[in-house]
């Protein structure tokens, strides 16, 4: 179950993008782009608030991925991967709630509302943070990786019925701006910096997961198979007596 | 034997293990009638304000009964050693359906019998469409929990967790079950979506089950 | 009929729990052609079950209810039918166990440590509930640690030691 050794080139081109594109992202948010017509300052919460949603989604959408692919394939580094993108996409998720609830305080005049987009991230948080809890029902490793990946693959394929139920439930959160059919009323420098920001989150968190998978694979170094010799075939059959 | 004579000695196992222990009368029951109570202090004693909360009352006492059913119908195979040989003597398909009709009919049970203490004590008249999504949510709810139910009890630890897994994945039948139960509101859209809800769950809870049954 | 023997640790529990399907192997394949039961001595029956429900129920898994009466009576505890496991003493809830293994018939049975709190009685029940399935064609591979009892009906005596499984 050894990893090969890890391309640390990937790894360094990883870190050099994603540290110019957040470079960027951060002058073009704070510098570049102007205050919001109607929110003012609190609005550039937006480039840091949606990445997050964007990239804890992604996160989601890796661990069904890998967990789907580990029930198939039984092989430990998919598991790894699921497991550091649970990881990243629970800490995602409640980094965009708390900014959520920040942008919403000076702009909607409350910490919360019962938005559909809302209360979806909410039950996201609970269920992915019940799936990393799953690992530690028990000692075996594999056992572990196989109820992981079961909550994974429950956890995600509920989450459309979760959103539309609470959609019926109540609407009144501001339609998504960017991606509303109708024309983008968004200013160009904002876009910008709104891309910029979702590139640098994207880039950042695949390298922060490329690099927990390799930290978990090292804990999972067994020893070698064995070292003893196979003694010879055992066969177990009702018989006459000796 | 066929897979349907094998779900069924499974169901007929469950009631008379059912039958002999009382198991999930003592316990899922007296919960249940227990949380509907309370709740009418808590929320009462104002007849709107009864009307309002009596179909989430019904549906939060169903959510929360799945904690003594999963214990009774699948964590006590574990503990009391008899979970290998279910595994042994019936295939995956078979053991899962058995269980999943069990804990079926002790959520409908719960479904029932919380239904009619809050006609009684909330003085509600529920739809009849509200019984369609007693079925139907138990039916999605049952398959979550058997699955979710063997999952944790295969564990050494943290028992406990099982509420945290189920509660906010049962967040629709909760939703779609409330709105089904009070007078009138538009029924087909919470029809729909429940019925998406229970068909995704049992799709998606057969198909992980039999590597929750590996060892 | 094999019969294992070795220290606690082992690992004559994992033996039998890999024969029986239930634990997956890392390396080597495993063949069955029919059902495999693993039981543990006094284990397989839910305590709040009568005696002769809970065998009938559990043969009734692999339709064979109608073979729960002859294995009680086989046992000698078909007298105790009526009561309830958790009420049996310790010997008598190995006994229960060895009910449900004539009455399922498998084709292997693995049958972990059953002679340590049988009395005298008990271990020549045992002998005999063994040497019938044995005849009915089924494979019987059992741990024990008093393996004396057993040795004259086994086909084979196995030894776990450091891992390796030795025919002694």
């Amino acid at each position: 179950m050894s990893m090969a050794p890890p391309p640390r080139r990937i790894d360094a081109a990883l870190s050099a993008t994603a540290g110019l594109t957040s470079l960027a992202a951060l002058v073009v948010a704070l510098a570049v782009a102007p205050p919001d017509a109607l929110q003012g300052q609190a609005q550039r919460l937006m480039y840091v608030h949606v990445p997050a949603a964007w990239l804890a989604y992604a996160c989601f959408a890796v661990v069904l991925v890998s967990s789907v692919a580990y029930l198939l394939r039984r092989d430990l580094r998919w598991d790894r991967r699921a497991q550091a993108a649970g990881e990243l996409g629970v800490g995602m998720t409640a980094l965009a709630i708390v900014l959520g609830s920040l942008w919403g305080r000076p702009v909607w005049g409350t910490w919360w509302v019962w938005d559909p987009r809302l209360v979806t991230t909410v039950v996201l948080l609970l269920v992915y943070a019940g799936y990393l809890s799953v690992r530690g029902l028990g000692d075996d490793r594999e056992a572990g990786a196989r109820r992981a990946a079961a909550v994974g693959i429950l956890g995600f394929v509920n989450v459309p019925v979760v959103h539309f139920s609470v959609v019926w439930w109540r609407t009144l959160h501001q339609p998504a701006t960017v991606l509303s059919p109708d024309p983008s009323p968004m200013d160009g420098r904002m876009a910008l910096a709104l891309g910029l920001a979702v590139v640098a989150f994207s880039l950042g968190g695949w390298l922060v997961v490329r690099r927990r998978a390799q930290v978990l694979a090292g804990h999972d170094v067994t020893v070698p198979p064995t070292e003893l010799t196979p003694g010879p075939a055992v066969v177990v059959r009702a018989g006459e007596h000796r | 034997m066929t897979l349907s004579a094998q779900v069924l000695a499974v169901l007929r196992r469950e009631a008379a293990v059912e039958r002999a222990g009382r198991e999930l009368l003592t316990t899922a029951l007296p919960l249940a009638a227990a949380f509907v109570v309370l709740a009418g202090l808590a929320f009462g004693p104002e007849p709107q304000a009864l009307e309002r909360t009596a179909g989430g009352t019904v549906w939060l006492a169903v959510l929360v009964a799945t904690l003594p059913v999963a214990r009774a119908v699948l964590s006590a195979e574990l503990t009391e050693d008899t979970w290998d040989v279910l595994r042994a003597l019936t295939g995956p398909g078979a053991l899962f359906a058995g269980k999943l009709l069990g804990v079926w009919a002790a959520l409908l049970t719960v479904w029932a019998l919380t239904s009619g203490l809050v006609v009684v004590l909330f003085d509600v008249r529920p739809p009849l469409v509200a019984v369609g999504a007693g079925v139907l949510g138990t039916l999605a709810l049952a398959s979550l929990t058997t699955a979710v139910g063997v999952l944790v009890a295969t564990g050494s630890r943290r028992r406990g967790l099982l509420p945290a897994l189920v509660l906010p994945a049962g967040l629709p039948a909760l939703l779609a079950g409330a709105q089904l139960s009070t007078p009138g509101v538009v029924a087909l859209p919470w029809a729909v979506l429940l019925v998406a809800y229970a068909a995704v769950l049992l799709a998606a809870c057969w198909t992980v089950f039999p590597a929750l049954l590996e060892e | 009929m094999s019969v294992v023997t070795g220290e606690n640790g082992s690992g004559k529990t994992t033996l039998l729990r890999l024969a029986a399907g239930l634990l997956q192997s890392t390396t080597g394949t495993r063949t069955c052609s029919g059902t495999a039961l693993y039981l543990r001595a006094g284990g397989g029956l839910r305590s709040a079950q009568t005696v002769g429900d809970a065998v009938a129920t559990t043969a009734a898994l692999v339709g064979r209810r109608g073979a729960s009466g002859p294995a009680l009576a086989l046992l000698g505890i078909a007298a105790h039918a009526d009561r309830r496991l958790g009420t049996l003493s310790a010997g008598e809830r190995v006994r229960a166990t060895l009910a449900v293994a004539a009455a399922v018939e498998p084709t292997v049975l693995c049958l972990d440590e059953p002679t340590g709190v049988l009395d005298e009685r008990g271990v020549d029940l045992l002998v005999t509930v063994l040497g019938y399935l044995r005849s009915a064609g089924t494979a019987v591979l059992v741990a024990t640690h008093q393996p004396a009892a057993l040795l004259p009906l086994a086909d084979a005596h196995l030894r776990l030691a450091g891992g390796r499984l030795e025919v002694v």
